[in-house]
């Protein structure tokens, strides 16, 4: 039978292929041994890791002193980090949850993946407030539970404590959306293993799942009610993130603006890392029928949009500084620019307002390599942005009397090295263990744009 | 109880989704579908109702932002009211961004847990597989033969025209729609969880709680002891007093006992040990000794012990050398007690020097009659 094809709506999965193609070129990654590839990038990330290991166990060895933190920059490299992680886990509740609401049927080639990104970005994140702490042996005291010192609770006014419930909040929730989406993908795995200890652990694993009409439509049901609760949630987490700094008094900081501000930078960044990791993972795993070119060109647009809203934002941040005429917020930006740290700035503004400009081109979306790289320098410069607004902020505050300036020590920079490590490692396993795809939610959309495909069942 | 099952497999969505619509407009109960994915219109096809858990998950939202925010009002104005920077102790619009955290928590983790439950998914349940292919490519729809007229082939022919793959009869009891149900219902399960709750109840009772208090005492017998009265009398020991006697040869924190050396055979025998020591630790003993001597002893003994200080200089009478026959024969613990009681001229200074010092003066007085016999060193 030929393969007809929607003139208004193109098949989102390329290939035209049965319900069983799709179970097999999924598993296919899970069945195979593990290539040299895979390990020589394990050991890579493994070794990351391990320096990062080591210099934050050398840190708590030895005192917070190792970094290169002074009394005006209390603030630097650990909680740049901590939000740029943060932010790069935006794109996975993104894909999964707003996506899912706005009926976005391509993303479920990407969800999985993007969410399992979430998870793994927000433990690289989770680690830097901790450790930052610089007692984290009592990082337990942020929780209000009845304890022995008064009873002391925490100070529920405080962003830091909202933080704390948002972020944990948030990966809660993100684990469970991202098991509860594995568990069918699971059965599948069961029924198709070979091996007794694979069949007996994803058996385990997926509960007990038997496809039945009824649990799906439970299944579907709570999937909704899911996106519909992730979708403020995301938002929240990022505003709260933001909060951190807009309620405090250093100018550069105390900005209402912050709120959609990071929350759009956060998408913007977390798509550019998923377009990094999907890029990789198609061409690695062979996905190119499941991550097509109008995955990589739909993601590219968000990119566009996102990327305006915070080349707006840094565009607005400067006219509210002139308008207000309050003279510190002006200072402040003028240093941003033209100050010590102007090649932060310029580096951020280049990577995140002069780059992705590109995408605008469709010859410049649908060349893999060129977005790759693009996807790459939009990472650097989400980096530098927070890097531009924590420190930049911290070291030129009202009094030029308690001015200072910062660079990060090799064990900071060892620290952010060994969160790529973590990453990377969970990253690499997940690929290795789980299916990347969300194969359920893939065959589902099969008949997306074909008014007739090939007969599945034969 | 088994029953009689019909298993018809597809290989398409639209092939069950008519399958299922036609066998139940012919009246068939429908036991289940099985599918690999969602098909969406199924739970229609089937005669499913909605499921009920959006309003698990609002009761749950609800529950979970009421709580949280009674008990953020709770912690800031009640249990212990801070006054941070003037601003009302029950600030409710700095309590939005928590309670809406602990609402998103409540409403999606319990709906999950909800989910599990009401479909009878928990980890290492067996799967109810009727055809192993509905997690990969098939589609299963399972007929229950409740009536003595159902005829197979009937129903082969009302499905053949949606793609009918396979049609095969069994007859089981699938263990999970069983009508035992879940683990959750069954009679023991249910009576343990009822002892328990009991028994959780009565200890509760049993152990009251003073609730201004931080922690919480489970049997608190040990912790809140009843004292005797130390003068008062008691019948638990055979003199009938509350207050004991210390066992003898108890010695008193901080005291020891000055007259360990006054009998004759301690004093023969009684020495200070110093235990093997360290270079280190030798060098700065001897410090201390060298110290403590040139405080108390010098003046009369003089520097070396011959009794040249500076205080015979002036013509009291000098003291015999320490380093004479006489002394080298002392015992330590006859110099101990002569240090501690004095002798003739010399008098007592044990309320002077301490008791370890007066060990340290003996140890150097040692040192002394050691170099001058020649040695160097110890």
């Amino acid at each position: 039978m030929p393969d007809v094809v929607s003139e208004i709506r193109r098949p989102l999965i390329g290939g035209n292929k049965s319900y069983g193609e799709v179970t097999r070129e999924v598993c296919a990654p899970l069945d195979r041994k593990s290539s040299a590839a895979w390990w020589t990038t394990l050991s890579a990330a493994l070794a990351m890791l391990v320096l990062g290991v080591v210099a934050v166990t050398y840190e708590l060895r030895t005192g917070i002193g190792t970094w290169g933190l002074n009394n005006t920059v209390g603030w630097a490299f650990d909680i740049t980090n901590f939000v740029f992680w943060i932010g790069i886990g935006h794109a996975g509740t993104l894909i999964s949850a707003i996506l899912f609401l706005f009926n976005q049927k391509w993303r479920t080639s990407v969800n999985r993946s993007a969410e399992a990104m979430t998870l793994f970005a927000v433990m690289c994140a989770g680690i830097f407030p901790v450790i930052h702490m610089g007692r984290p042996w009592l990082a337990h005291w942020v929780i209000p539970y009845p304890n022995a010192r008064g009873p002391l609770w925490v100070n529920f006014r405080s962003p830091l404590v909202w933080d704390m419930f948002a972020i944990g909040t948030y990966f809660i929730v993100s684990f469970t959306f991202w098991y509860v989406g594995l568990i069918p993908d699971l059965a599948t795995i069961r029924d198709r293993a070979t091996s007794k200890i694979k069949k007996a652990l994803a058996g385990f694993f997926s509960f007990g799942w038997d496809g039945s009409n009824r649990t799906w439509q439970r299944y579907e049901t709570i999937y909704l009610l899911l996106a519909g609760l992730a979708t403020p949630l995301v938002v929240s987490v990022h505003t709260i993130v933001s909060w951190d700094f807009a309620t405090s008094l250093i100018p550069g900081w105390h900005t209402t603006i912050f709120p959609p501000y990071f929350v759009a930078g956060a998408v913007f960044s977390g798509f550019a890392m998923v377009l990094t990791l999907m890029l990789i993972v198609r061409r690695v795993l062979h996905f190119e029928d499941y991550i097509t070119l109008h995955h990589i060109g739909a993601m590219s647009k968000i990119i566009i949009a996102t990327g305006g809203i915070v080349a707006l934002a840094y565009a607005t941040e400067f006219f509210v500084a002139l308008y207000s005429g309050n003279e510190y917020e002006r200072f402040t930006f003028v240093n941003r620019a033209l100050g010590p740290y102007g090649w932060a700035y310029w580096t951020m503004v280049g990577c995140n307002i002069g780059v992705p400009q590109l995408l605008w081109l469709k010859k410049i979306r649908s060349n893999v390599a060129a977005v790759f790289v693009i996807s790459l320098l939009i990472n650097v410069g989400m980096w530098f942005e927070r890097f531009v607004i924590i420190t930049i902020s911290l070291s030129r505050d009202y009094l030029p009397a308690s001015w200072a300036s910062y660079s990060p020590t090799t064990i900071e920079i060892a620290t952010l090295i060994g969160s790529f490590g973590l990453f990377f490692t969970l990253f690499l396993l997940f690929s290795r263990f789980l299916p990347m795809i969300a194969i359920g939610e893939v065959k589902g959309i099969l008949r997306y744009g074909r008014s007739n495909g090939k007969e599945a069942g034969k | 109880m088994s029953r009689r099952l019909l298993v018809a497999t597809f290989g398409d969505e639209r092939d069950i989704l008519g399958a299922t619509r036609r066998a139940r407009e012919s009246g068939y109960s429908i036991l289940d579908v099985f599918t690999p994915f969602a098909v969406h219109g199924l739970d229609a096809a089937a005669g499913l109702r909605p499921s009920r858990l959006p309003w698990i998950c609002f009761a749950l939202g609800l529950t979970g932002a009421i709580s949280k925010l009674w008990y953020q009002i709770w912690t800031s104005a009640t249990s212990w009211p801070v006054n941070v920077g003037g601003k009302p102790l029950n600030s409710v619009p700095a309590f939005v961004p928590v309670t809406f955290e602990i609402m998103v928590l409540f409403a999606a983790v319990g709906t999950v847990l909800a989910f599990l439950i009401v479909s009878r998914l928990r980890p290492g349940r067996k799967p109810a597989v009727i055809y192993d292919r509905t997690t990969d490519d098939r589609f299963a729809l399972v007929l229950v033969q409740d009536d003595a007229g159902f005829d197979a082939d009937v129903v082969r022919t009302l499905l053949e025209p949606f793609g009918l793959l396979e049609m095969s009869e069994r007859i089981e009891d699938p263990p999970e729609r069983s009508p035992r149900g879940s683990f959750l219902i069954r009679p023991v399960f249910v009576a343990l969880s009822a002892a328990g709750l009991i028994i959780f109840a009565v200890l509760t009772y049993l152990t009251p709680r003073d609730f201004t208090e931080p922690n919480l005492l489970i049997l608190p017998g040990m912790v809140n002891s009843v004292p005797y009265d130390p003068f008062s009398a008691d019948k638990n020991f055979p003199d009938g007093k509350t207050l004991r006697a210390p066992v003898s040869g108890t010695i008193a924190r901080g005291f020891y006992p000055i007259d360990s050396s006054k009998s004759e055979e301690e004093a023969t025998t009684v020495r200070a040990d110093f235990g093997k020591l360290s270079a280190d630790r030798q060098r700065e003993i001897d410090e201390l000794a060298a110290g403590v001597y040139s405080t108390f002893c010098q003046p009369c003994h003089g520097t070396s012990g011959a009794g040249d200080g500076l205080i015979p200089q002036h013509g009291y009478p000098p003291p015999p050398a320490l380093t004479a026959e006489n002394a080298l024969k002392l015992e330590d613990g006859r110099m101990f007690n002569i240090i501690t009681f004095g002798r003739g001229n010399m008098p007592s200074l044990g309320h002077r020097i301490s008791r370890e010092d007066r060990w340290l003066v003996i140890r150097h007085v040692r040192q002394l009659q050691h170099t001058a016999s020649g040695g160097s060193g110890p």
